[in-house]
């Protein structure tokens, strides 16, 4: 087995080779560096040219609401960093080893170190625009769309972070958002209110608050004021007769308000209201390019940043090094600090799209702030979590429009962009299937106590006609019974053909019953699976993959208990990770709430790091997997909460196996009880025995006797 | 993280205690008894090596109580007890630690169950399949007959029970003949061998949240 020592020097041995440096160092020296972290060295090469080994640093802030983004945000300069070598003159940067802050390089080059500085400097200030508004490129490390960051349905509540951009590139912007918007026309089937389409309108392109207030004023007017719409094509668009009186613009904001959602009788007409919405954004974008003063973003325009984006990049830029160069010129000491990073300027303004559910609450700079309203976190901050919105999206709590939560998976592996797109498509496909399950086992279960009812009604029947008729039905409902059964099984056979490794290790394929397929089942994803990601940062070779997995299903109550419940369980973590890894189907480590570091004792191949306590792969398989085999065959209960009951319970069975299952059993429907809380484990009553088949709790009692430690 | 216990010399200590308790007719001969019948016992031998602090008076306290409710053969089991207090005597730390005590409070039902389930199911089946042959019940019969004759129907429960199976057929087989009287009327079908069929719960499983 490979340690990191040994993957480090493959990956610089494939390095020297591609820029032909074999035998200018050897691979050790190279795996060395990275792993004492050098930050440069030099090694002269014939015909004026040079190999540098470079660290190339970005601090990563370790704060949710930052964290996903800024690896986002380091993984866009890592490989800005690459092609501005490439770009300026003949060098060329290989990637040899990366964990989340340092990417380590070595360059081919003829130039210094000051010089690649600059020149990566005006890579980043070319492609930032792109970083903001830019379709997912992972070769070029832009991640997610604009049009998630348009997902919102309210437009007064801030939903757009436009004052962390700068004025030059409102232009941009809008085309951006004008595109967006006609792909969701297109693609929307528009068969219910359009919120978030309208919604977007208002805030982009509104003159006033009464317009960004209402969306709907705002269409009003966009008929009857500025001719943007035609007032007979909106007439159409609402059901409305060709010569209808629309009334005055409150009048028309009124109708439409009812008919997009169809209240007093009022609908609207898909196919026509399509057309009213692109000839809006269509037109609206040709008055944008006629008259810019007036129409691009007039309402919001003195929102943007007051900084050029020389200066932007200055921020952002601030703390990266390379090699021994730092990036940008040293900013400052401040008084009152980001009250994320708790260093840089505060520069953005305290708003729930980027600051989430903590926007205006107590934070240690707060003390130091008599303005409660003046910003709060630094612009670097402020554009990672805006890199996060556009990866996994917002949703609205309530008001405000917060970003979304995530799980966030690191492993370290060999996989190639195509193996990170078919782990996704695997990962598409089981949540299909489980979707599948739930909704065939939600039929059988609403038929089975359908036949039940109308066993006891036949039961209860004394009037041999009405008898007949019942038995007739209940004759017809077990036979959809048994069609909702045989689409269990289907889907559960499905499940095993994508997961074969489940069948080998005896797991069910039951979501219920098998605590990774549970965790899956119980995450909660929205149609349009923006929330859900895996990502190959650096470059080629054993490298790293970043699952982004939604969060668990809040409850009914909005709370986050069933998260909070499995983050702190190691065992149900330890579950998800092992699917993960049975999925990739590689010995590579995986992080769940651990920084990846490249260092030796945080680096040993089929481990698992929960919360940076090192779990090897074999007792994650011997000892964890039996006591969350136990709890989810065990607790009956479904959904979130049943969730919580089964971690609690296999977090218990781990501290003291054979205490916890005591209680279980004694709360079971075995031997002398004929209830209990807790599902039986599969039994049959055996006539040969006189007594019911227990062996399979034999077995349980046996595997967990092992798991009690001994002194 | 699992509780750290010495769990050999625990895992040693259950089955003796365990034997010496069944030996004295002291543990229910009926699947079907409830929890704190099983456990009854081995609690208050816990409870009071508890109370004195010391195993030797604890264990004679507990020893006295235990002849008292022992229906019979105390006289033929009077060494297993005794042989049981030398070990606990010997092994006197085992019981003082509060992580042992605490441990074998909370895991009784499962030790006792693991210890109990083989040998009563086995009892059963030799009788289910010699119903109505009150010879079964002869010594020479059953050394020879249990378990051969029922190989087949307890092949489960020998795979399960793989390691200590020989242990388990040599209790079954102490069992049937300590209580004879009481199998012979079960072999003649004067008394049940075990509810012919126990009682169905239903579980109800919640739907699943959409």
């Amino acid at each position: 087995m490979e340690n990191v020592i040994e993957i480090v020097q493959r990956q610089a041995e494939d390095a020297l080779q591609r820029l032909s440096a074999l035998g200018i160092v050897t691979a050790e020296r190279v795996a060395e560096s990275v792993l004492r972290q050098t930050a440069y060295w030099e090694k002269p090469m014939p015909n004026d040219e040079r190999l540098l080994f470079l660290r190339f640093f970005s601090p990563v802030i370790q704060r949710e609401e930052v964290f996903l983004g800024n690896i986002l945000f380091n993984a866009f300069l890592s490989k800005a960093f690459a092609r501005a070598v490439a770009g300026n003159g003949p060098g060329r940067a290989e990637l040899v080893a990366n964990d989340l802050e340092s990417y380590y390089f070595l360059v081919r080059t003829t130039s210094d170190v000051t010089h690649l500085a600059d020149g990566f400097r005006a890579e980043v200030e070319r492609c930032l625009p792109d970083l903001f508004f830019g379709d997912q490129d992972e070769t070029r490390g832009i991640y997610g769309s604009l049009e998630t960051m348009l997902d919102f349905d309210k437009a007064n509540v801030e939903p757009f972070p436009i004052f962390i951009m700068p004025q030059v590139y409102a232009d941009r912007l809008e085309k951006a958002v004008r595109a967006s918007l006609l792909h969701k026309i297109e693609k929307s089937l528009l068969e219910r209110n359009p919120t978030s389409i309208i919604a977007n309108l208002a805030f982009f392109y509104s003159h006033d608050g009464a317009e960004m207030q209402s969306p709907y004023l705002f269409l009003a007017r966009l008929a009857m004021r500025y001719g943007i719409v035609g007032a007979d094509d909106l007439r159409q668009a609402l059901n409305l007769n060709k010569g209808a009186e629309l009334g005055d613009e409150a009048a028309v904001k009124k109708i439409i308000e009812n008919s997009f959602k169809q209240k007093e009788g009022r609908t609207f007409s898909s196919t026509h209201l399509r057309r009213v919405l692109m000839q809006a954004v269509v037109n609206l974008g040709k008055m944008v390019d006629e008259q810019p003063d007036e129409w691009r973003m007039s309402y919001i325009r003195s929102k943007f940043l007051l900084h050029d984006e020389n200066m932007l990049v200055d921020v952002l830029l601030d703390g990266v090094s390379l090699g021994y160069v730092t990036v940008s010129s040293p900013r400052k000491a401040v008084d009152v600090g980001c009250r994320i990073c708790g260093v840089k300027t505060i520069e953005a303004e305290d708003k729930s799209i980027l600051m989430g559910q903590n926007t205006h609450k107590f934070h240690n700079q707060s003390v130091k702030q008599k303005d409660k309203d003046k910003p709060k976190a630094c612009l670097r901050c402020a554009v990672c979590t805006y890199l996060m919105v556009k990866l996994i999206g917002s949703e609205a709590v309530g008001q405000p429009q917060v970003p979304k939560t995530y799980n966030l998976i690191f492993h370290y592996g060999k996989h190639i962009d195509d193996e990170a797109k078919q782990l996704t498509h695997r990962i598409d496909l089981i949540w299909g299937l489980l979707r599948k399950h739930r909704d065939a086992e939600q039929v059988r279960q609403e038929t089975a106590s359908q036949v039940k009812a109308l066993k006891e009604k036949v039961e209860r029947e004394k009037d041999e006609q009405e008898k007949r008729a019942l038995l007739a039905d209940q004759a017809q409902k077990e036979t959809e019974l048994q069609q909702a059964q045989a689409k269990v099984v289907q889907a559960e056979d499905d499940i095993f053909a994508a997961c074969p490794w489940l069948r080998d290790t005896g797991a069910s394929a039951t979501p219920a019953e098998n605590c990774s397929l549970d965790a899956l089942a119980n995450i909660q994803l929205s149609e349009a699976k923006t929330e859900r990601h895996v990502l190959g940062l650096g470059m080629g070779g054993y490298r790293m993959i970043l699952f982004v997995l939604p969060q668990i299903r809040r409850d009914k109550k909005g709370h986050d208990f069933a998260q909070h419940r499995f983050s702190d369980s190691r065992v149900t973590v330890t579950a998800l990770l092992s699917f993960l890894r049975q999925l990739c189907g590689c010995d590579g480590l995986y992080y769940y709430q651990s920084l990846p570091t490249l260092t030796p004792d945080a680096f040993q191949r089929d481990t698992f790091y929960v919360r940076n306590e090192p779990i090897g792969v074999q007792q994650a398989q011997q000892e964890y997997e039996v006591v969350t085999q136990l709890a989810w065959k065990l607790v009956g209960k479904r959904g979130s909460e049943g969730f919580v009951q089964k971690v609690v319970l296999a977090e218990k069975l781990l501290a003291d196996p054979l205490g916890t299952f005591s209680n279980v059993m004694r709360d079971s429907a075995i031997l002398g009880q004929n209830k209990g809380g807790y599902r039986r484990l599969p039994t049959t009553y055996r006539q040969d025995w006189r007594a019911y088949d227990l062996t399979e709790y034999a077995r349980f009692i046996q595997k967990l006797s092992k798991l009690q430690e001994v002194k | 993280m699992a509780l750290h216990v010495d769990r050999e010399e625990l895992d040693t200590f259950c089955p003796m205690l365990f034997r010496t308790l069944d030996g004295l007719g002291l543990l229910p001969l009926s699947l079907s008894a409830k929890p704190n019948e099983f456990e009854k016992f081995p609690r208050l031998l816990f409870g009071s090596i508890q109370r004195y602090n010391d195993v030797e008076a604890g264990f004679k306290e507990w020893e006295g109580r235990v002849l008292r409710d022992a229906p019979y053969r105390k006289e033929e089991h009077y060494p297993n007890l005794e042989a049981l207090r030398r070990w606990m005597v010997q092994h006197a730390g085992l019981f003082t630690g509060k992580a042992n005590m605490q441990h074998l409070r909370t895991s009784l039902y499962a030790r006792v169950f693991q210890y109990l389930y083989p040998r009563r199911v086995l009892v059963n089946a030799y009788c289910v399949k010699h119903q109505r042959n009150v010879a079964a019940i002869e010594p020479e019969f059953i050394a020879q007959e249990l378990p051969r004759s029922i190989a087949a129907d307890v092949q489960k429960l020998q795979e399960t029970y793989q390691d200590e199976w020989a242990a388990v057929v040599t209790d079954a087989q102490a069992s049937l003949l300590a209580n004879a009287g009481y199998y012979r009327k079960v072999l003649a079908g004067k008394e049940p061998i075990a509810p012919l069929a126990a009682e169905v719960v239903e579980e109800t499983i919640e739907p699943e949240e959409v």
